[in-house]
């Protein structure tokens, strides 16, 4: 299917589509939370989507309107791409696992879980996968700087011509 | 250790002794990252470290005599390099390798990366690159069989037994492979 | 005394073990399970994974892969990272085959820009992508070969390297980590002799892994150790998000080159290998038809390069891309490498997640390991194709 086709399909199929959006020969749907795990099976079950490649899922920083979380899915069968997004609050970061759905998910969501802070309520193990144990803080989240680049200003900062001798 | 901690051995025994251990530095290949593909390929066949006398034994830290750390180490890692080190037996060197292990390298922002074993062990030669050429590796081994060939092992042990352990050789400034120092022969120099 | 047939999990029917019978001596002896923890620190190439057992015996039960050893947040770096500094960053992931990761940056920002690259830049291009991908399949035809006991191939493997490196040192200047690669196009054009010298090696690599399939392919011991062992169904593939060789040996024949070809791939011939069974030995197998396709690819590039610029003519001095997001994938030679870049109009990216290959291939070792004896688990373990600065990042 084209991407708009899957847009349109998505609309019809599950009525829970807010907006979509094609860009760069791209499908990006918006779901709202609460139908996300109704959205992934139906993207999982349905014959003519029949998405079963799960490409990545993560979080984008959107500052004061929240995350962004971002799934990618590619079918192997139809040769096509999907984006769903959906949006959740910076204080109650929480949404829930699509590990049931697809095996791949699992991992994904416990580093977004651990990168930015979203909660995936039900996944089976939601402990840290890429930090050390005693890592305190959400990294890639937009208020986590950097100390190193704080206590010194990186030399490289300047292109070469601009250094004054 | 016998007498060698307690006697400054006399020159003809000291120059055995020293040519004995700087001949067969057995390696404790510690390769973490990209810097370890460098590392195998100067003991394979082209560059090949085993001819000086450096097997890269695989049995564990335990029968080593020198540990090379190559790559990037990571907070979550340096527990096992601290551990990896305290198990090889003295008297031990230990190689820096690229400029991740040096220095951090080009994570130096990264809020994961230990900028630089040498806040864990104590670094005998640095080997800078990113990723250092092998034949860097060879100059670096045979800059240290220099050092070894020199050194007295009763100063060795004596540094080792104070309260911070500092490398294994007197001199103030370690070896860094391609000069006295980065910023003398960068060619940004002005 | 009871008899318990061997459970058949991660065998193949027929295989070794189907049928066998054990005989437990007394069910008064009463059996703990043992946890072995495999690393961080372990002498193969394959660097600083770490993976927790739980042993029934010699059987595994459970196997947990630790990973974040070599977590170098990249993701981060490269949002205060202007775009030609993220392309020398993301060279050191999948560092076998630099050239891979380098590609993707470069085509997720001219996609977004709406740069045309030149004709040139796009087939030098795809010629360093796929002597990239012999360089990584070379090294894992002879690490697999190790960790199964076979010296030789490791040390033949290096030797195909160093000539490949030094092909790549005459373009680059560098052996490893090339940043060859620039948006827009490339940084320089191929030097004099280059193309000889490529044409020379493919003829000597061509010859040559005639002997990786005399020493190993062909061996009767590799084949008993291999056959049957770690079979990976291709649907638990897919829904693992497992790409690349390991996919393909699944009898899966996704590969990007093919569906949505990139640069000039469309223009080119060659074949997809594809395994039957998905066990350790398929992987391998289809590993070592994957460096005959590349070859011929390169040749075919040798044929049909066209002379011309290798920049755009007018190059902006900052590179902003404009407002959006776009997700681009290219075929890297461990699987699907995909950048995600989320652009607000400066000169650094706002988010730029890097999906690789290995980190889901790392992500179905529980699945794979589940059932395997205790012996197996090298013959397992060394046939997926992972390499760690690519699963952490």
């Amino acid at each position: 299917m084209t991407p708009d086709e899957i847009a349109s399909h998505l609309t019809d199929a599950t009525g829970a589509i807010e907006r979509s959006e094609v860009a760069h020969g791209e499908v990006s749907v918006w779901v709202p939370n609460g139908k996300w795990v109704e959205v992934a099976t139906h993207l999982r079950d349905c014959g003519r989507c029949h998405f079963d490649f799960p490409t990545f899922l993560t979080a984008v920083d959107m500052e004061e309107q929240g995350f962004e979380i971002v799934l990618h899915m590619y079918s192997v069968r139809r040769q096509h791409h999907v984006n769903v997004k959906t949006q959740v609050a910076r204080d109650d970061a929480r949404l829930p696992t699509l590990s049931g759905v697809w095996n791949g998910m699992n991992w994904c969501e416990r580093e977004t879980w651990e990168l930015f802070g979203v909660d995936f309520t039900g996944h089976p193990n939601l402990v840290k996968l890429l930090l050390p144990v005693e890592f305190e803080g959400f990294p890639l989240r937009k208020d986590f700087l950097l100390m190193t680049r704080e206590a010194k200003e990186w030399p490289g900062m300047k292109e070469p011509a601009e250094v004054e001798h | 250790m016998g007498l060698t901690d307690k006697v400054n051995f006399p020159q003809p025994a000291k120059f055995v002794l020293n040519w004995g251990r700087k001949y067969s530095l057995w390696v404790m290949n510690f390769g973490l990252a990209c810097c370890a593909i460098e590392l195998i390929a100067a003991s394979t066949s082209r560059h090949d470290f085993i001819r000086l006398g450096v097997i890269p034994v695989a049995h564990g830290p335990r029968q080593a005599d020198m540990l090379v750390v190559a790559g990037t180490l990571t907070d979550k890692m340096a527990p096992a390099l601290k551990r990896v080190y305290e198990q090889i037996p003295e008297p031990k060197y230990v190689i820096s390798f690229g400029s991740c292990s040096n220095c951090g390298g080009p994570f130096w922002d990264s809020y994961s990366v230990t900028k630089g074993v040498d806040q864990i062990v104590p670094v005998d030669v640095y080997v800078p690159g990113c990723p250092p050429r092998p034949e860097a590796l060879l100059e670096g081994i045979l800059l240290l069989q220099e050092r070894i060939g020199k050194e007295s092992l009763k100063e060795h042990y004596a540094r080792r037994e104070a309260a911070e352990p500092e490398p294994a050789f007197t001199h103030t400034v370690p070896i860094v492979v391609g000069g006295g120092s980065i910023h003398d022969t960068s060619i940004r120099d002005e | 005394m009871s008899v318990t047939e061997l459970p058949t999990a991660g065998m193949l029917p027929g295989g070794p073990g189907e049928g066998v019978q054990v005989v437990i001596a007394g069910d008064e002896f009463p059996t703990h399970e043992m946890t072995l923890s495999i690393g961080p620190q372990h002498p193969s190439t394959h660097g600083v994974l770490r993976v927790v057992l739980t042993l029934d015996g010699e059987r595994i039960d459970t196997a947990t892969p630790v990973i974040g050893y070599m977590h170098r947040a990249f993701d981060k770096l490269s949002e205060v990272r202007d775009y030609r500094q993220i392309i020398a960053l993301s060279n050191r992931h999948d560092w076998l085959s630099a050239f891979g990761n380098e590609l993707g940056v470069a085509l997720a920002t001219e996609r977004l820009m709406g740069l045309e690259v030149p004709e040139r830049a796009q087939w030098i291009r795809m010629l360093m992508a796929e002597w990239n991908r012999v360089l990584n399949h070379l090294m894992f035809l002879g690490s697999f070969g190790l960790e199964l006991g076979a010296m030789t191939p490791m040390f033949y493997a290096f030797r195909e390297r160093e000539d490949i490196q030094t092909l790549m040192e005459m373009a680059t200047g560098a052996r490893m980590h090339f940043t060859y690669c620039r948006v827009g196009g490339l940084k320089e054009d191929l030097p004099k002799g280059f193309l000889q010298y490529s044409e020379v090696l493919v003829k000597r690599i061509r010859h040559r892994l005639l002997d990786y399939a005399g020493l190993l392919l062909g061996n009767e011991i590799f084949k008993k150790r291999t056959v049957g062992i770690g079979v990976l169904p291709g649907e638990v593939a897919k829904s693992y998000g497992v790409t690349g060789p390991i996919l393909h040996a699944s009898g899966v024949a996704e590969d990007s080159r093919k569906t949505e070809p990139y640069l000039k791939y469309a223009e080119v011939d060659f074949d997809v290998p594809v395994g039957e069974h998905g066990d350790s030995f398929d992987r391998f197998n289809v590993l070592y038809r994957r460096i005959e396709e590349s070859l011929k690819i390169i040749e075919q590039v040798h044929a049909k390069l066209p002379p011309g610029p290798v920049m755009p003519g007018k190059m902006p001095k900052y590179l902003k891309p404009p407002e959006g997001w776009t997700y681009v994938r290219t075929e890297n030679s461990l699987g699907e490498t995909g950048y995600y870049l989320v652009s607000r109009g400066e000169t650094t990216p706002w988010r730029l997640k890097m999906r690789t290959p290995s980190f889901h291939n790392v992500s179905m070792i529980p699945y794979l390991l589940k059932g395997v004896l205790l012996p197996d688990l090298i013959a397992v373990l060394g046939s997926v194709f992972f390499v760690v600065g690519d699963v952490d990042r």
